[in-house]
């Protein structure tokens, strides 16, 4: 079946199975920077932004997606070379595997939060796993990103 | 998943008539337990098209369509102020942002987890469950029911009350399933109830009317309510917690939750 | 020092933050054939037959592989050194299947979901066999896990298929047992860690393809390029020289991926089909048919005299390795040799143990490898130790602990797998690293523990370790740098990136040398035809190891430089000064990129480059204290850490955040090992905790505090001081969250995980409650 849908701010369809998942049309289609992690709906890595909104694209259908906007790094390359710095300054790119993933979720945490605690911005980020930083120094980067830390 | 066709109808009735055409014809709710299901469905109904994911504030009342996302719901400032932000609280500690951006209030109820972080608040307020075609049941009624219901459920009722609410989740990080969750609420009458025991959450009915019966709410009342929630309400084992280990938590977190509730 | 020790960011993460293609799934050819595995349900069983026909007429497959139809050459998965510690004693399928998930048939289709249908039609018959699940019932059971013929030890490892012993190893320097003796005070406790599990956000996954000169090229989440490489050649009969393995960006190893996964199907599909092909590991699979760390049994005895004085300890241990023998005997010896040292006064040592089969998962390696388990048993062991003894337990450690320019005998013993190498401890800063740690952690306004209310009491506890880097005599790392027109370079290297930054430290190390700045310097790593040789990235080896060999070929590559300056300016190469930019001699000079563009287009033209090699002569180990802080519910056992200080004497930190994310990483890690991280089967031996959701790994929420400061040393032999930093963050945390939990409750647990309920356990037992006896 057809799928329209608004993919970095550019109209596309996708042919698809009624069965497939958004993460597998987006690798299907290049776009490489959304990645599988898990089969649980748990990690995190797949994140992508759902008209501006945060979401597992391993647990949407694509179909479901019709009319609605999809926003990946890809789309975002400024605002994610921004974060990009900050989370160099810090040392808290690793393997770099969660981070296309969780700089989205950063992202939508700016927008959505004007002065988050450091509760809320933990908890905001807690989908997000990582095997390899510790999360502190990624916690300091986001920190620096929203313009809180010294 | 293997799914043969993709409908999305544009009123409840072309929805049900769908569904009610085959029992390999199934609705979308949330999706993110949707490879767990190793089902093959005929036609996947998306009700996407109906308005059911919008949050409707009364005077005396909630109105939540069944489609709206966890997220949703954890932000909205009418669930904040009910029972002081624990139902809220409860909906946040349910794994990510991006999970609960997702997942669907409907299809968390639908799913009667027992681990579920969103049913045991919820049985402390009243709540009604809206099926269509026409129908309204309690959900501790809808909770207890064997058969899978054949109607859609379309809409949440939360009654507003003023009371003081409390949630704890016991469990060894957030992206856990809960080993114990406990909810108190105290609205001139206590409700409790305790979930993922590792069985379902229920109502701790006979402490509740042992604590409510009392004029005066001592230590040694709070005590034997804890006492009592151990001889009550049956836990089990499992490979997250053993039995004994999850009547002490649900003593210790009930007792800590009525004071909490009863605090001036 | 310009470049070395200023704060770098790493040379990729913006790239890969923004979404380039990188990873080994990113990669492949996008007509591949998938792979999908059949594996085996049952935790022991012999395949008596197995019936493919009706799977091969499926539209849409092309190949299918059952025992019948591989090379029969036994071979050891482990990416390590050759000849290998590891025993031969794995076929690529095999008649028996040994644990639940072990490989049965590869089917290689168009599509994955031709691929899941064609396992469904694929029949097999078991002679289901009674499994091994105990592994302290594995010595000489009567169920034997390696029967069959064909598999070996390539060197005396202690293999004893027939009795379920896949290594054992003993040493002892003088005896125990007459210096127990002259102790006042003996302490004899057994220890059990658990099977942990790497949890890396990539899962395992490989493609393989036939490039023009019909080579097979090889793309692997990979720690081992090169050891990949070599054990599929001797394992497929193919010549080495029609072999390519490249590492991408790998997304986190930690040792899970420093032995081969899928790279013989894809590699066995690939060359039979003509077809490019690729297996990605569901996060199931990850969990299932993976690896795990060692769980192991530790029965630690040590002995001292009432002055405080540490005089034997023995220590023996059983470790289970599961169905496959990967990295048993070397691990296992770690847990001795890279623990046992810390005390190194004493008068006798005795190290001996065993390593069992079973069918669970099989273990490998695994940051920290050894030495994690090993130090939770003696580290925990010298607090109990302390208190028998009336003795503060950082003054005990203080008193008996390796020190500066001291020496062990223990190095020159225990290598790995074979006999070891001596060494002093030119830098080691533990000491230092002890008295800064009690600082930052307040530890005298805690110590042992402060009530907080009713039911929260504060605690701390601490722990000291030691890890190595690199294998002396044995990994040899080596690094190609290429002169370029305009006057930039490029650094090839053998030594793997998997996350930890290698990338950026080994470019640092060369601009620091070569005096230029990190932009200038472009790195390529891992790709078995275009860099030169690496082991890998494992035992703490790439900075030190393959560093200097990118030292040494950056000094190489000066002198060059000096030496054509010197022609171009007729004058001597002594007399040239080089500032990294400009060539000046008297008043004539030239630049960096006029002399570059001169000898590439214009005029005695040639191509500079540098290769120089390294292999270590010794093992300079890194040293850390790590001290916790927890706040413990007494009425429900659960617990937080609140507070975790690592003071860390690697040498010289050469990318100070880079180190600094190492430690923490490591710490994390070490925490979830201690708290909640637990491999666990059901009574059949089916793997219950194998996703998310059953198998938790620390989230955002769980980090509260880490403060982590190093200590400095200049380690002579290591490039710019350095020494290592990958694996050591992950020793301390479960020995040192147990002596908190001690001096917050009273409570000794002996066997990680520290879970809430153990922890409750014991304080009802404590109050005498008679339905926790």
């Amino acid at each position: 079946m057809k799928v329209n849908f608004i993919l970095n701010n550019q109209e596309v369809t996708y042919e698809v199975d009624p069965g497939e998942v958004l993460l597998d049309s987006l690798r299907k289609n290049h776009l490489v920077s959304v990645k599988r992690g898990c089969d649980s709906s748990t990690c995190g890595v797949c994140t992508v932004l759902l008209n501006d909104k945060p979401v597992l694209s391993c647990s949407l259908l694509t179909a479901s997606i019709e009319g609605k906007n999809i926003t990946t790094v890809d789309g975002l390359q400024k605002e994610i070379e921004e974060i990009a710095h900050y989370f160099g300054d810090e040392g808290a790119d690793q393997c770099g595997f969660c981070n296309s993933g969780l700089a989205l979720t950063i992202y939508a945490l700016k927008k959505e939060y004007k002065h988050p605690t450091d509760e809320e911005i933990k908890h905001y980020v807690v989908g997000n796993l990582c095997r390899c930083s510790g999360y502190q120094a990624q916690f300091l980067a986001i920190k620096r990103y929203l313009g809180g830390a010294k | 998943m293997e799914i043969k066709n993709y409908a999305r109808p544009s009123s409840l009735e072309e929805a049900y008539d769908l569904l009610t055409t085959s029992g390999q014809n199934a609705l979308l709710g949330g999706g993110v337990w949707m490879k767990y299901a190793n089902r093959k469905v005929d036609t996947m109904i998306d009700l996407s098209l109906l308005g059911l994911n919008q949050i409707v504030e009364k005077k005396d009342e909630v109105i939540i369509g069944a489609q709206t996302t966890l997220r949703d719901l954890e932000i909205n400032q009418a669930i904040k102020n009910l029972g002081t932000d624990f139902l809220s609280q409860a909906i946040g500690s349910i794994v990510g942002v991006a999970f609960r951006n997702v997942a669907t209030i409907g299809g968390s109820i639908a799913g009667k987890y027992p681990f579920s972080d969103l049913i045991t608040p919820m049985l402390c307020l009243n709540v009604t469950l809206k099926f269509f075609p026409d129908e309204e049941m309690k959900l501790s009624e809808y909770l207890d029911q064997k058969h899978k219901h054949p109607g859609i459920l379309t809409h949440i009722i939360i009654k507003k009350t003023k009371g003081k609410g409390y949630f704890k989740k016991v469990s060894n990080t957030i992206l856990d399933f809960s080993i114990l969750n406990v909810a108190c609420y105290y609205d001139n009458a206590f409700m409790i109830a305790i979930g993922s025991r590792p069985a379902k959450p229920i109502l701790a009915t006979h402490v509740m009317h042992m604590l409510n019966q009392s004029s005066q709410l001592t230590n040694e009342l709070i005590s034997s309510a804890g006492d009592e929630i151990i001889k009550t309400i049956p836990f089990s084992s499992d490979d997250r917690g053993s039995k004994a280990y999850r009547e002490i938590l649900a003593k210790t977190y009930v007792m800590r939750g009525i004071k909490e509730v009863t605090k001036p | 020092m310009k470049v070395v020790k200023k704060q770098i960011p790493s040379i990729d993460g913006k790239g890969i933050m923004m979404g380039r293609p990188a990873f080994t799934d990113d990669l492949a050819a996008p007509d591949s054939l998938i792979i999908k595995i059949l594996r085996s349900p049952y935790a022991f069983a012999r395949i008596k037959s197995i019936h493919i026909d009706e799977a091969r007429k499926l539209k849409g497959v092309e190949l299918i592989l059952t025992h019948h139809d591989v090379p029969r050459n036994s071979f050891t998965r482990a990416g390590q050194g050759y000849p290998e510690p590891s025993p031969h004693d794995k076929f690529i399928l095999d008649e028996y299947v040994r644990y639940v998930g072990d490989e049965v048939a590869c089917v290689a289709a168009i599509d994955e979901k031709t691929a899941e249908k064609a396992l469904s039609l694929i029949k097999v018959e078991y002679e289901v066999l009674e499994p091994i699940l105990d592994f302290e019932q594995a010595i000489d059971h009567s169920t034997i896990i390696h029967p069959e013929e064909g598999i070996h030890e390539m060197f005396p490892i202690g293999f004893e298929p027939k009795r379920n012993l896949a290594a054992s190893y003993h040493m002892h320097i003088n005896n125990v047992d007459e210096t127990f003796k002259s102790c006042d005070v003996i302490i004899d406790e057994v220890f059990y860690t658990q099977a942990q599990a790497h949890s890396m956000m990539e899962p395992h996954t490989v493609n393989a393809r036939l490039d023009f000169q019909n080579r097979l090229t090889i793309y692997s989440a990979t720690q081992t390029p090169f050891h990949v490489r070599r054990i599929l050649s001797q394992t497929l009969d193919i010549p080495i020289s029609k072999i390519r393995v490249i590492k991408p960006r790998v997304g986190g190893g930690f040792g899970g991926k420093q032995a081969l996964h899928g790279e013989m199907f894809a590699a066995l599909v690939t060359w039979r089909t003509q077809k490019p092909s690729k297996l990605v590991y569901t996060r199931k699979e990850v969990y299932e048919s993976t690896y795990t760390r060692h769980p192991m049994r530790l029965k630690m005895k040590i002995g001292a005299t009432k002055d405080g004085m540490i005089k034997a300890i023995d220590c023996h241990v059983l470790s289970d390795t599961g169905a496959y023998g990967e990295h048993a005997l070397t691990v296992f010896m770690v847990t001795g040799s890279k623990v046992l040292p810390l005390y190194n006064k004493v008068e006798s040592v005795r190290f001996t143990g065993e390593v069992v089969y079973t069918n669970h998962v099989s273990a490998g390696a695994f940051r920290g490898y050894g030495a994690i388990q090993g130090n939770f048993a003696l580290e925990s062991a010298i607090d109990i130790l302390a208190e028998k003894l009336h003795m503060d337990p950082i003054e005990l450690r203080q008193q008996n602990m390796m020190k500066e320019n001291e020496t062990s005998p223990i190095f020159k013993i225990m290598g790995e797998g074979t006999e070891g190498t001596a060494m002093n401890m030119d830098t080691c800063k533990l000491e230092e690293c002890v008295h800064k740690g009690l600082k930052l952690i307040h530890w005298n306004d805690t110590y042992p523990k402060k009530i907080l209310n009713e039911h929260k009491v504060r605690a701390v506890g601490m722990a000291i370790a030691m890890q190595g880097s690199g294998i002396p005599y044995i990994d040899m790392g080596a690094a190609t740098i290429k002169f370029n027109d305009d006057g930039f370079y490029n650094l090839m290297v053998g030594a793997t990136d998997i996350g930890q930054g290698s990338d950026t430290v080994l470019a640092q190390i060369a601009a620091e040398a070569l005096m230029t700045t990190v932009d200038k310097v472009i790195v390529y790593s891992s790709d078995s035809d275009l860099t030169p040789f690496d082991t890998g990235a494992y035992a703490s080896s790439t900075t030190y190891v393959s560093g200097n060999a990118v030292l040494k070929a950056a000094h190489q590559l000066k002198d060059m430089l000096i030496t054509e300056a010197a022609r171009i300016l007729e004058s001597k190469p002594e007399d040239i000064d080089f500032d990294g930019t400009i060539f000046t001699c008297d008043d004539k000079q030239i630049t960096l990129s006029h002399l570059a563009n001169q000898i590439t287009y214009s005029h005695e033209q040639k191509q500079l480059t540098s290769t120089a090699s390294y292999v270590g002569h010794k093992s300079p180990p890194p040293f850390m204290a790590g001290f916790c802080e927890v706040e413990v519910d007494m009425e429900t056992g659960e617990y937080d850490v609140t507070h975790y200080v690592s003071a860390v004497d690697c040498g010289t930190p050469l990318n100070l955040k880079l180190a600094q994310g190492q430690i923490e990483g490591a710490i994390v890690q070490g925490i979830g090992m201690a708290k909640f991280e637990e491999v666990k089967y059901n009574k059949k031996g089916y793997l219950i905790s194998n996703s998310f959701v059953d198998y938790r790994i620390p989230t955002a929420q769980d980090v509260k505090k880490m403060t982590t400061e190093f200590v400095e040393s200049y380690e002579a032999s290591g490039p710019y001081g350095a020494k290592s930093v990958g694996e050591i963050g992950i020793d301390t945390p479960p020995a040192a969250i147990a002596n908190a939990i001690y001096h917050a409750t009273g409570v000794r647990i002996t066997s990680l995980p520290i879970t809430p309920q153990k922890v409750l356990e014991g304080i009802l037992k404590l109050k005498g409650d008679r339905n926790y006896e």
